[in-house]
């Protein structure tokens, strides 16, 4: 694995590429060996996040030379969404020994960062908002049922927990939420402001969007670690009751 | 028809980022998410032409719809890249989580103006 880095965060394990997998990078080349399914699930997801941000652009048009809010709060909204996933999905086994030593240093720039989320604007925040709260149900209903299964086998170790299935990532994460977010539109929308002559609304568009997704991510992916560390240890004591 | 044209763009550019992804991995066994930087950087190169030429009036709708939203949207990514920014923070690597950050929103934004300039040349 590439990781040089002490492996003190939560997910230290990790690649810090979020779309290749352990088993992705532990074979060597042959590009398309075994990657049938993958290519399959990515290419499905990457159609439904594209819908999804097409849908986004028709149900909120931004008139030429005004701020491309629509393309800003679909890019924060799926930033704030893969901080969740991947603290669910791929950090999971990890966090039961690392969350504590993390935890506490992003806590910190929690409200800082939250007041960046917010400056982004009405429909920023309401996407935030929608997409914050579906993560939550995930997150709760995942949570939950992990509570269950450990308080019933109050035996075992508490922080055991089923691994996801090997497709949910790269569907999810490379394929739905790659799909909705762009990169490209981002840059183009700068470039067409500034073609245009309007410099403070592109300079603003380049900064903001930035800044926003860059916060969606980290507040995401922090609450949600504090979220499983809080019920895992809930389930914990719970067990040792028992 | 649109939504038809977007989907199957995106069914392309996703596998395509994918792909992209884990033969550059493959090659360079880097902590830098060169992989994501390239398929930014390219998609909003060809989303810069296919803007250009949309704007000089030699691609239709549907061709934006296919190349633009579709295939250049789903290529590029903003999840990944904040997401690998964020991994290169917390695994101690702070330059390198700025100078992606930082790399990421210059080349891209370098690639769009050549885009849209290489589009006036063809095609202005």
């Amino acid at each position: 694995m590439s990781m040089g880095a002490d492996r003190r965060s939560a997910g230290a394990g990790e690649p810090i590429d979020p779309d290749v997998g352990p088993a992705a990078a532990a074979t060597p080349p042959g590009l398309l060996r075994g990657q049938g399914p993958v290519v399959a699930v990515v290419a499905v997801g990457g159609a439904l996040g594209a819908a999804a941000r097409y849908g986004a652009t028709l149900i909120w048009p931004v008139a030429t030379g005004a701020f491309p809010w629509t393309t800003l709060a679909v890019n924060v909204a799926g930033c704030a969404a893969i901080g969740v996933l991947m603290v669910l999905v791929a950090e999971g086994a990890d966090l039961a020994e690392g969350a504590e030593g993390t935890d506490t240093a992003e806590t910190a720039d929690t409200a800082e960062t939250n007041e960046v989320a917010d400056a982004a604007g009405a429909p920023g925040s309401a996407e935030l908002t929608e997409a914050a709260k579906a993560a939550e149900l995930t997150a709760a209903a995942e949570l939950t049922e992990a509570a269950e299964r450990t308080g019933s086998t109050a035996s075992t170790t508490s922080t055991a927990r089923r691994p996801a299935h090997p497709l949910l990532r790269p569907f999810l994460g490379t394929g739905v939420l790659g799909g909705f977010t762009t990169f490209s539109t981002y840059t183009v929308d700068v470039e067409r402001l500034a073609d245009a002559g309007h410099l403070r609304t592109a300079l603003a568009c380049l900064a903001l969007t930035l800044l926003a997704a860059l916060a969606a991510v980290w507040c995401a992916a922090a609450l949600t670690r504090r979220a499983v560390t809080r019920r895992r240890a809930r389930a914990s004591r719970a067990g040792e009751d028992r | 028809m649109t939504w038809l044209l977007v989907v199957a763009g995106a069914m392309i550019g996703a596998p395509l980022r994918y792909l992209t992804d884990r033969a550059v991995r493959a090659r360079h066994d880097t902590l830098f998410p060169w992989g994501t930087f390239a398929v930014n950087v390219v998609g909003s190169f060809v989303l810069g032409v296919v803007t250009g030429a949309a704007t000089a009036g030699v691609a239709s709708a549907h061709t934006q719809a296919f190349l633009g939203t579709g295939l250049c949207g789903a290529l590029t990514t903003y999840s990944t890249f904040s997401y690998e920014t964020l991994r290169l923070a917390e695994e101690g690597a702070r330059p390198a989580a700025v100078g992606n950050a930082v790399a990421s929103v210059l080349a891209g934004l370098g690639a769009a103006f050549a885009g849209v300039a290489c589009a006036r040349a063809w095609w202005g």
